[in-house]
């Protein structure tokens, strides 16, 4: 290694430069991210929220739902766009979307709690759309089940700590910086738009997608292959099916039935290629612990089950997926088509 | 933990650096770095820490035993009882999947039951690297080349210190000894340089070069049937590049985390793409590794001392273990075996003068010939080694422009980096305000992009 200078003094300048510059740009950034909070995640709200946060919107959206809903779908990002009108028609109940993004069961159970208890509501049927990686034995729950911070008191344990460095870390990172510049962006070019759209009914709107769609632009090649790339580090720690997150699903069951409430699980559908792409990361094993743990539950509670993991299980085509795990509407129909026409009318 | 995850920069080193400067008595600070380093383990998984105790436990014993008697049989008798705990450490938690599922393999193909339980084994991370460092210490004292470690406590240090604990460089224990008996009091602001300039080249490597290579090589290595001659290739490249940034830029953090403590840790890379034949390749490849495998393997075995033949046969035994060493797949031993056969026609085309004058020739033949030899390394079976190979020699056709210009650059940029810019060795550091602030915005990028960054390549060996 050549050293310039072997003399101690002329490096003292270079050790405090380096540090106060990093400690400057570090603080500048954090600052940045946490008054801009691009998507509502620390209590200071002075620019307008770019992103708003499922849980928060769909308790406020719940709250003043009018009529009160008789049915509620629980689920992930996945279900957000399954249309409670379409709910509506199959099972002539008024339905309400409550799925929320990375939505697991202790979402679902803290959501039904909070629905029963602190808003009264007494839905007759309760639609589940579960993910494999909902199960994850590893991943502790997300932070947005802060936001907002009456859903949490409804949580088993309180991992606060951890939320806590996660929302400070949070705040030095590229995307946390970047939504905050677009926010910024944004508001000086006069958008006040959110990004995405949320009907009162709890459904949500990917517009940009959409957009993809009607113009024809959707490429779905990249995005299975930003999915594999994004859910295969997950799989790797994903060793086995949560006893906890099990107990989670069990115990809103378990609700629902105290409250004489019909529920029914669905596991959504996954791209056939990230299934492929997965399974060297032990996707296969994972999908089979979590559907034989759901029979399981099912059968003990009497929980009608629905696997529609792959598209063929419910006649759909793959050309509906909008990247490796989302999919439009027309998969809803044929799902609701296998899930309501005898039970429609038991449930009225 | 991991190097680049903000609970290591924000958390993990700032306090471990404030408890060994502050403390002054030495034991308390060796014993602040051992618990500091234990942390820095257990954090992945802590149910692997006593394993690593024992070991270290069984080779000081063994070495103290060793410097304590003049006897040859009892020397040897305990050089062979720690080479052995070492040994089965390895095989058990390394091999025996391996083993296991070979035996049954072959007792299924003619026709008889599995005759081998398979257990579900978890590797212990950086098994590979500790027991190294071990057997070197006995290896080492045996043959009278150091003395044994002063305590318990130091040796314990010195196996764990979390810099190299994980991924290496392989520290020997005569590298350590001196700098041990004459700990520093007091971080020099020079000494405080390197470390920044190493650990920040090393991460920003990792983060800003590698990692944006990973997505792409990895959703090609996980394509079933690879298509085209073109993509083949870029990808082989792509990840030649990605191995070479992580693993270098691992062990540049390492560097500068060691400058940090005030010590100093040997060069493990040296311009590896740059280097023109295979045998120089390995001068400049993983160079603890290699001149490791040379101490402890090839020059006890004969070195090339003794005939031709027995030259070829030591260098093909060599790499054969160097390759097994990797990992516990017959790819890694089939590409240990590739890199000893380069060696032994290496070896006999320069005896007889078969050597071509062009550097830029032999820079490209070589770099070719280990670019091959990765695919075998990064496949995860001889099948998906194969396709890959016949896709890249044109057995599925040309195929279409790749359809990320983005990668294409970023392949061509650190290509440029490997191929003709100075290691981090070689720069000259200057005590310049401009690098000050070009470290410091390097240093930002890769904290923003750390929450996309994945684990160390060569932490799985």
């Amino acid at each position: 290694m050549k050293l310039a200078s072997p003399v101690a003094s002329e490096w003292k300048p270079f050790v405090r430069v380096f540090l106060g510059s990093v400690f400057c740009a570090l603080t500048l950034v954090g600052a940045l991210n946490y008054v801009v909070n691009p998507d509502g995640t620390y209590r200071l709200r002075i620019v307008p929220q770019l992103l708003w946060g499922a849980r928060a919107q769909k308790l406020s959206l719940l709250s003043s739902a009018h009529p009160a809903p008789q049915a509620l779908i629980l689920g992930s990002s996945r279900v957000m766009n399954l249309a409670p009108a379409d709910l509506q028609r199959a099972t002539g109940l008024v339905a309400f979307n409550a799925g929320v993004d990375v939505g697991r069961p202790e979402d679902f159970y803290v959501l039904l709690r909070y629905a029963v208890e602190r808003l009264h509501l007494r839905p007759r049927l309760i639609v589940i759309g579960v993910d494999i990686e909902a199960f994850h034995n590893h991943e502790p729950p997300h932070y947005y089940l802060e936001q907002p911070t009456e859903l949490t008191p409804f949580l088993w344990t309180q991992p606060n700590p951890h939320w806590r460095w996660g929302k400070f870390t949070k705040l030095f990172t590229y995307d946390e910086t970047r939504t905050s510049l677009l926010a910024l962006y944004r508001i000086a070019s006069g958008h006040r738009d959110l990004i995405a759209r949320t009907d009162s009914d709890g459904l949500t709107h990917w517009d940009g997608w959409d957009r993809q769609i009607a113009s024809g632009n959707l490429e779905l090649g990249p995005s299975i292959r930003d999915t594999i790339s994004r859910f295969a580090p997950r799989y790797d720690d994903y060793t086995g099916v949560s006893a906890q997150r099990l107990e989670y699903l069990r115990a809103t069951l378990d609700i629902a039935h105290q409250i004489g409430s019909q529920a029914i699980i669905f596991v959504t559908p996954t791209h056939p290629l990230v299934e492929a792409g997965l399974q060297p990361h032990g996707y296969a094993s994972r999908k089979a612990e979590v559907l034989a743990a759901l029979q399981n539950i099912s059968e003990q509670t009497k929980t009608p089950f629905y696997d529609f993991s792959s598209p063929q299980e419910f006649g759909g085509e793959v050309s509906h997926f909008i990247d490796g795990v989302h999919h439009d509407g027309t998969f809803y129909e044929l799902m609701e088509a296998r899930m309501f026409p005898a039970r429609a009318r038991a449930i009225q | 933990m991991l190097f680049n995850s903000y609970v290591f920069l924000f958390a993990f080193l700032p306090v471990t650096l404030a408890g060994w400067w502050l403390v002054r008595r030495s034991e308390v600070r060796f014993a602040w770095l051992t618990i500091a380093s234990y942390v820095f383990y257990g954090w992945w998984n802590w149910r692997f820490l006593p394993l690593m105790i024992a070991s270290t436990t069984v080779d000081y014993i063994a070495g103290a035993k060793i410097a304590a008697t003049e006897n040859l049989r009892t020397r040897r008798g305990w050089l062979v009882a720690s080479l052995s705990f070492n040994l089965a450490l390895l095989a058990f938690f390394k091999y025996y999947g391996l083993f296991a599922s070979t035996i049954n393999q072959a007792s299924s193909d003619f026709g008889f039951r599995a005759a081998v339980p398979v257990l579900n084994i978890i590797l212990p991370i950086g098994i590979s690297f500790y027991t190294f460092n071990s057997m070197s210490y006995t290896i080492d004292i045996y043959r009278g080349l150091v003395r044994p470690a002063k305590s318990l406590l130091h040796y314990s240090a010195f196996v764990a210190l979390f810099p190299h604990l994980i991924a290496g460089p392989i520290v020997r224990y005569s590298d350590i000894e001196t700098q041990f008996h004459a700990l520093k009091t007091k971080l020099g602001s020079q000494e405080a340089s390197l470390g920044i300039y190493f650990f920040v080249i090393g991460l920003s490597k990792k983060v800003l070069i590698a990692d944006r290579l990973a997505r792409p090589v990895n959703e090609f290595f996980a394509l079933a049937h690879p298509t085209g001659l073109v993509n083949s290739w870029l990808a082989v490249l792509g990840y030649s590049l990605q191995l070479y940034f992580d693993f270098s830029g691992y062990s540049d953090m390492a560097v500068g985390l060691a400058h940090f403590l005030g010590l100093q840790f040997p060069q493990n890379f040296n311009s590896p793409y740059q280097a023109e034949n295979i045998a120089d390749f390995w001068r400049r490849w993983h160079i603890s590794l290699s001149t490791w495998l040379r101490d402890y393997l090839f020059i006890p075995l004969g070195g090339s001392r003794l005939s031709n033949a027995r030259t070829a046969l030591n260098l093909t035994v060599t790499m054969f273990l160097g390759g097994l060493w990797h990992g516990a797949n017959w790819t890694f031993v089939v590409w240990g075996l590739y890199h000893g056969v380069l060696l032994v026609i290496h070896a006999v085309a320069r005896e007889r003068g078969w050597t071509l004058r062009s550097s830029i020739c032999n820079r490209s033949l070589t770099f070719i010939a280990i670019m091959l030899g990765w695919v075998l390394f990064r496949a995860e079976s001889f099948g998906g080694a194969t396709r890959i190979l016949a896709s890249m020699f044109g057995r599925t056709g040309l195929g279409s422009v790749p359809d990320s210009p983005l990668y294409v650059g970023w392949v061509a940029g650190a290509a440029a980096i490997a191929f003709f810019a100075p290691n981090t060795w070689q720069i000259e550091f200057k005590p310049r305000l401009i690098y000050a602030y070009s470290l410091a915005a390097l240093f930002l990028g890769s904290v923003l992009m750390l929450s996309g960054a994945s684990p160390f390549l060569y932490f799985q060996f």
